[in-house]
């Protein structure tokens, strides 16, 4: 019988396209192979109808779901961690999320980049593949990127004028006034608060939301001080949206709720972000100037701080942070002299790229040679008929977009959606 | 590449097949002619595009006997008269079998279903609807029938027999079916294991 393979995606709007080229290549390499993309609420319930020969998670931190993975395991699978959302910013941060885990649940560990591994125990075993999402600034996939005229019109832009792109990263300034139990208990059960400088969430939710406060009024100066250009604000996938919806309409700021990290820089003059954004080294390989704010509250040291050694503008004041904004406007570069050092850093931390998505899914097919899973049943005609089902549902209530209970917007990926991205990825493919 | 399923006649076998190219593929149009299957489709979360003919068109029964003939009877073994007559075989055996079942609206539905754009089509093997067959035999494009009811029965056996069997491929439920039909020939199959 094919393999068949979950793929868990926690986004819509930063995980769907990643995870959907990953499925077509690893379509490619073993044709017969049945790849499911679902949405990561879906786990437990999608693994006792489909039984999958492999499941590849985001992570193994959360001991609710690794006690599904667990299952999986027992009954034949093998679990990949492989993730999709950003590198851990810190020395400490980074230690938890490559050792804090049962390690015998993972039978492969899939890291961005060198750096990674530095930290990885040698038990796991690893492999280094870079991260699906960055091949969207390279051929092939590239071409699914929307053009900038598309882009410039769904966002009512002007083409004329420099446009702004400010990627937001406070999703944890969202507890700081109400929820706050929710945080507390999320890193405790994930063993967040293990790590230092997380030891009191809710002291650190009441910081990034003085941080995100700070970042705001900067973008205010900058909306008054040069009035000619476009401010396009991204908020951060986990933020909730309510912290920005009012703030851009009454500063004339236009708002991407529902998009792509690479579809606002293809719009970018300038990218805004603060200086541990992962969207930073994300516009260098876009080729964008980056203005980098530090607000404050940044670790010293780690992958976070280091692409701020490599910034051209970090900017700690709300002049600096103008002017460089400016600058970057006015010359359309940060400083091509920082071409070799950011090359390195995205090297070590990011990975090696383009060609992610193919690694993936050749490191996931030989794991898949090599190890032969059985799964211990094969998954019945009512199975099948459930599963459709439940992603049919899902994917209509999910139909119109809404906030959920933390304020994140339209988060669930749509089976809709993953499987109109996985077409344009096969046919960019064929 | 677009995939078309017709549903005329529904089987375990064919939901499972529906579900497989649904979920494997987006660019799949789901299409039924009967309101009874339309609603056990919607039972399975299978949303589908129920297709009906809008005119009764005036029966002309020369034209519906002639269609006939060329849809159903069409093969070297009936192409003969009974000896020391003009009466076709063809026909005799058409009425004993099929004819009764002939549905002309067919016809309409078949041109309402080649305005859609699409490149395959996987549709039942349903010896009581015309459709499936007109679509397989005149469409131009690869059309595969899926098993909705037993092979074993007089009727399939002499379709078989007139090596006429105008699917590009059938899907079955098991190898007994596979070994059937290979006895007529030509006649490629996929199982599906349900």
């Amino acid at each position: 019988m094919p393999y068949r393979i979950l793929l868990i995606c926690d986004h819509a709007f930063r995980d769907t396209p990643a995870t959907a080229i990953i499925r077509a290549e690893i379509e490619r390499l073993m044709p017969d192979a049945n790849v499911l993309i679902i949405d990561i609420h879906l786990l437990k319930v999608a693994v006792e109808r489909y039984h999958p020969h492999l499941v590849i998670m985001n992570h193994l931190h959360d001991p609710r779901r690794n006690e599904i993975l667990d299952d999986v395991r027992r009954r034949g699978g093998l679990v990949v961690a492989m993730n999709p959302e950003g590198r851990a910013n810190t020395v400490d941060s980074m230690k938890w999320s490559t050792n804090d885990f049962p390690h015998e649940l993972c039978d492969l560990y899939l890291c961005w980049g060198t750096g990674v591994t530095e930290f990885l125990p040698s038990d796991i075993r690893h492999e280094v593949v870079g991260c699906a999402r960055f091949d969207f600034y390279f051929e092939p996939y590239r071409k699914l990127v929307q053009t900038k005229e598309i882009l410039l019109a769904r966002y009512g832009l002007d083409a004329t004028r420099p446009i702004v792109t400010v990627a937001s990263s406070f999703p944890q300034g969202k507890f700081a006034k109400k929820q706050t139990d929710f945080l507390v208990k999320d890193w405790g059960n994930l063993k967040l608060s293990k790590v230092k400088g997380r030891e009191n969430p809710a002291e650190h939710a009441h910081s990034e939301l003085e941080a995100f406060h700070r970042f705001q009024s900067w973008l205010v100066s900058l909306r008054y001080e040069y009035p000619e250009y476009q401010i396009l604000v991204k908020p951060h996938p986990a933020e909730n949206i309510e912290m920005w919806t009012r703030f851009c309409d009454e500063n004339s700021m236009s708002i991407m709720p529902m998009d792509y990290v690479f579809s606002l820089l293809a719009l970018s003059d300038c990218h805004v972000a603060r200086v541990e954004c992962m969207t930073v080294p994300e516009a260098w390989i876009a080729g964008k100037p980056t203005v980098q704010c530090l607000l404050g509250n940044a670790e010293n040291e780690g992958p976070g701080m280091d692409a701020a050694q490599l910034g051209f503008f970090p900017s700690d004041t709300i002049d600096k942070f103008l002017e460089s904004v400016s600058a970057c406007i006015q010359y359309h570069t940060d400083g091509k002299h920082w071409l070799g050092p950011r090359k390195r850093y995205i090297e070590k931390w990011l990975g090696p790229m383009p060609g992610s998505a193919e690694r993936i899914a050749v490191a996931v097919c030989k794991l898949l040679e090599e190890k032969k899973p059985e799964a211990w049943k094969e998954p019945t005609h009512q199975d099948w008929v459930e599963i459709h089902g439940l992603l049919v549902q899902h994917s209509r209530d999910r139909a119109i977009p809404e906030m959920d209970f933390l304020g994140q917007f339209s988060k669930s990926p749509r089976w809709e959606d993953t499987q109109s991205w996985t077409n344009r990825a096969r046919e960019v493919l064929a | 590449m677009t995939t078309l399923i017709l549903a005329t006649r529904l089987s375990k076998l064919f939901i499972r097949i529906a579900i497989d190219e649904l979920m494997r593929d987006s660019s799949v149009i789901v299409v039924d002619t009967n309101a009874e299957v339309h609603s056990v489709l919607k039972g399975h979360n299978i949303s589908s595009i129920h297709l009906e003919p809008a005119k009764k068109a005036r029966l002309d029964w020369g034209e519906r006997d002639s269609n006939f003939k060329r849809i159903f009877m069409d093969g070297p073994q009936l192409k003969c008269s009974f000896p020391n007559t003009d009466l076709p075989v063809w026909k005799v055996v058409a009425l004993d079998r099929f004819s009764f079942w002939y549905n002309q609206d067919a016809t309409e539905l078949y041109d309402l279903i080649m305005a859609l754009q699409w490149d395959k089509c996987i549709t039942s093997a349903d010896l009581n609807s015309e459709l499936p067959w007109s679509l397989a035999r005149y469409s131009g494009r690869p059309v595969w029938g899926v098993k909705v009811s037993s092979f074993r029965t007089r009727e399939w056996y002499d379709l078989g027999l007139t090596s006429n069997i105008p699917f590009a491929g059938l899907y079955i439920g098991n190898e007994s079916d596979k070994a059937l039909l290979a006895k007529f020939g030509q006649v490629v199959t996929e199982v599906v294991t349900i």
